[in-house]
């Protein structure tokens, strides 16, 4: 389902190091659910970039639901963003829109449907159980400038999963979550995983690792610090 | 989408209220000036056309022509290319029409010597007006036998065509800067506002959106503000019809003619459609192009 292979990305910039992703061969099976594990600047938020399409490697190769990203055009690189539900870093909600347009934003931008086909006449009802399902049904006419940082959050999340997507990404998804909330919304990453999604969370949080045993991989300095590069249990 | 956007376009259109204002109000003035001076030279080129088709020359007859040789005068001016029409103006009638416009005077006139009076034809030139073939027409009126003297009355009108010309490219020039102006000012508000949009167009494009939802909030917002400056701008026409109208009819009825030649309705509607397109294209224009970036 998603297969990266000598995957390398640099920027011409000084100011950084010369590689913020280095050789990195990776595959993930379709319905898996895996971490990626490494510090602040290890370079998880550039991989999970490089998975849409918002990042381009300097050298090797990404597979993603059967589409090379190097060959797709811009088009396609967008229909392949429609079957990709994505909790970012900086979350990325409009702050002029309440959390219920913004949630309602992901659904819309597909023409009111999904790519499980989710009709026009019941989107209304998903959007309303999304944001029950992470618990943001009680701020839902709020606009999303006025919420706390982790009710936005949470209506981030309600965000990538609305559409009901293939793959699911997350980008530190707890990072401004209390306790509650973060066990609370990692139930919700197993419920979509048992739905069939492939779930893909880089964080620096050991714990959840811990506590939610999945395959992971570390990162460090851009590198999979596994034997051969290659991530393993 | 449509409605999202919608709402997009006017949250984002309730920021910055103030340079908003003074940019649809710039753009009405702008729209208002042109179409003012759009008027003028409407009205500049009818009344060169006007003038421009009025053309006449009198054939002043020969003073010793003998009363009986008129008439084949008259034929052989008739029969000149670039004639349209001659008329032979005896001095009978000469004098008549001179008593209807200055009676005061006609009691002395009738008094004169019958050769003083001047017998003449006037002849009206057809085509287009190009001065050579006026020149032409001249010339031949000349050389017919019994003419003593042939008049181009254009000479009269020559400083006034002149005057309406150069009017006329002032007017263009007018527009052309003006029309200049507005566009620099729409460009760089919409480029400026779409540099404090990128995010929304980011955030779009990274959730899969196509590129005709991405810059549909940009389309929305530069078509409403667009369409304000434009409507404005139309209402302020119509308004400046209606209170100047009496007295632009009076200023220039002495050179007589309408200063209203183009349909002022219409002109307004046209002000509106304008303003709305270039609101919308010129934020279409900023939005696309910092997504090249």
């Amino acid at each position: 389902m998603i297969t990266l292979t000598g995957v390398t990305k640099n920027y011409p910039s000084s100011q950084r190091p010369a590689s913020i992703l280095e050789n990195v061969n990776l595959k993930i099976t379709k319905g898996e659910f895996m971490y990626v594990v490494g510090d602040s600047g290890a370079g998880k938020t550039t991989l999970l970039k490089m998975l849409y399409g918002e990042e381009v490697p300097n050298r090797g190769t990404i597979e993603i639901l059967g589409q090379d990203l190097s060959k797709a055009d811009p088009a396609r690189i967008q229909a392949l963003r429609r079957r990709i539900g994505v909790i970012f870093q900086d979350l990325r909600l409009i702050d002029d829109l309440s959390a219920y347009d913004n949630v309602a934003l992901s659904l819309e931008t597909s023409d009111g449907k999904g790519p499980r086909n989710i009709p026009h006449f019941s989107a209304r009802r998903a959007i309303d159980e999304s944001l029950a399902m992470v618990g943001a049904g009680g701020f839902a006419k709020k606009k999303v400038s006025s919420l706390s940082g982790g009710e936005r959050q949470r209506v981030a999340a309600a965000r990538a999963i609305v559409r009901q997507p293939e793959i699911l990404i997350a980008d530190e998804p707890t990072g401004s979550l209390d306790r509650e909330h973060t066990w609370s919304l990692m139930d919700l990453f197993q419920k979509m995983h048992l739905r069939g999604a492939t779930v893909l969370i880089a964080t620096h949080d050991r714990e959840i690792v811990r506590r939610v045993r999945r395959r992971s991989c570390v990162l460090k300095s851009g590198k999979l610090v596994v034997e051969e590069g290659i991530c393993m249990f | 989408m449509h409605v999202l956007a919608l709402r997009l376009a006017l949250s984002h259109l309730k920021q910055k209220p103030f340079s908003r204002l003074v940019v649809v109000t710039s753009m009405a003035c702008i729209l208002l000036i042109n179409a003012v001076v759009f008027l003028l030279f409407q009205s500049f080129s009818t009344s060169l056309a006007e003038v421009r088709a009025a053309r006449f020359m009198t054939a002043y007859l020969d003073a010793g022509l003998a009363p009986g040789k008129e008439a084949e005068v008259l034929s052989a001016v008739k029969k000149i290319p670039g004639v349209g029409s001659a008329q032979l103006v005896s001095r009978d009638a000469f004098l008549s029409n001179f008593s209807k416009y200055f009676p005061q005077l006609s009691d002395a006139v009738s008094t004169l010597e019958a050769d003083t009076i001047p017998r003449y034809v006037k002849v009206k030139v057809s085509g287009s007006g190009d001065g050579d073939a006026d020149a032409q027409v001249q010339s031949r009126l000349q050389s017919v036998h019994g003419i003593e003297m042939v008049e181009l009355n254009q000479h009269r009108y020559a400083g006034l065509i002149g005057a309406l010309s150069t009017l006329r490219k002032l007017a263009l020039a007018l527009m052309a800067g003006m029309s200049a102006a507005l566009l620099c000012i729409l460009l760089n508000h919409f480029k400026l506002g779409s540099a404090f949009q990128n995010q929304v167009r980011t955030t779009l494009s990274v959730l899969g959106a196509r590129p005709s939802h991405v810059f549909l909030p940009f389309a929305i917002e530069g078509l409403i503000e667009g369409a304000l400056g434009g409507f404005l701008a139309a209402a302020l026409l119509l308004a400046y019809g209606r209170l100047f109208e009496s007295e632009m009819n009076e200023l220039f009825a002495a050179i007589g003619y309408h200063p209203y030649h183009f349909e002022l309705m219409g002109l307004a509607m046209v002000l509106a459609m304008v303003g709305t397109l270039s609101g919308m294209t010129g934020s279409l224009w900023a939005a696309v192009r910092m997504a090249k970036r």
